[in-house]
């Protein structure tokens, strides 16, 4: 059967430096999708639920972005 | 951090800045500073860059191969799927410990020559100085021969007459 899987990077160069790249995709993935759900009317605390995080967490860290990118937020959840 | 950097090398600071915000990184890291550098008004680090094919496209072209190949080592694709722009930020990147590293060694490296002001020359050592990350990764990646550019780079302020005290 062909192998499907990878193995673990063996250089621990490697390994960081795929950790510090996966960082920064999760962190853009992460600000568009919250974009892109706020936007599709999405409120905070489901949002906050998907991602797995506290509500005051998602808040603090994507509403001044949102707002100041022009995303019409939920009133009753801001 | 900067009461010794000479005007040309606080330019440098604050331009990385700007270009940390102008690809929407939270965070001034090291790369972020080699872009200034390859940018920047600097006409002498510029040129040593840019003699290695590092010129800002050159950078920037050899971190976008850095990130694929850390990414392609844990079997994922950033061209995979479609990622909007980088959202624009709304607080000021802030400094982050690649870059205060690459600063320190720039001090270290005017100290260790008796230069008592901080250049962009001084600048540049500090950033390849680093021995694992990001930068020495992407001019490896590139193959740039990072000691052979630090040397270069050290000639060329000899040549310059830095003597530590004219600065």
């Amino acid at each position: 059967m062909p192998k499907t899987t990878l193995d673990s990077p063996t250089d621990p160069a490697e390994g960081l430096a795929a950790a510090v790249a996966l960082r920064r995709l999760a962190e853009r993935l992460e600000n568009a999708q919250v974009e892109r759900a706020m936007a599709e009317g999405w409120s905070w605390p489901q949002v906050a639920e998907a991602l797995g995080v506290s509500r005051q967490a998602v808040h603090k860290k994507h509403a001044k972005r949102l707002i100041a990118a022009g995303v019409e937020l939920r009133r009753r959840d801001r | 951090m900067f009461q010794r950097f000479v005007a040309d090398a606080r330019d440098t600071a604050s331009l990385a800045q700007e270009i940390a915000r102008r690809v929407a990184s939270p965070t001034i890291e090291a790369e972020h500073i080699l872009l200034a550098l390859a940018e920047g008004r600097d006409a002498a680090t510029q040129a040593i860059l840019a003699d290695a094919g590092l010129d800002p496209e050159g950078v920037r072209e050899a971190l976008e191969r850095e990130n694929e190949r850390s990414l392609a080592a844990v079997g994922v694709s950033p061209h995979a799927f479609d990622l909007p722009p980088p959202a624009r930020l709304v607080k000021s990147p802030r400094w982050a410990a690649s870059a205060k590293l690459a600063l320190e060694r720039s001090l270290k490296v005017a100290s260790a020559r008796d230069d008592r002001r901080i250049e962009p020359s001084h600048i540049l050592l500090g950033v390849l100085e680093a021995p694992v990350g990001t930068v020495p990764r992407a001019l490896e990646g590139a193959g740039i021969d990072r000691a052979g550019l630090a040397r270069r780079a050290e000639a060329a302020m000899d040549l310059a007459g830095h003597d530590g005290v004219s600065g």
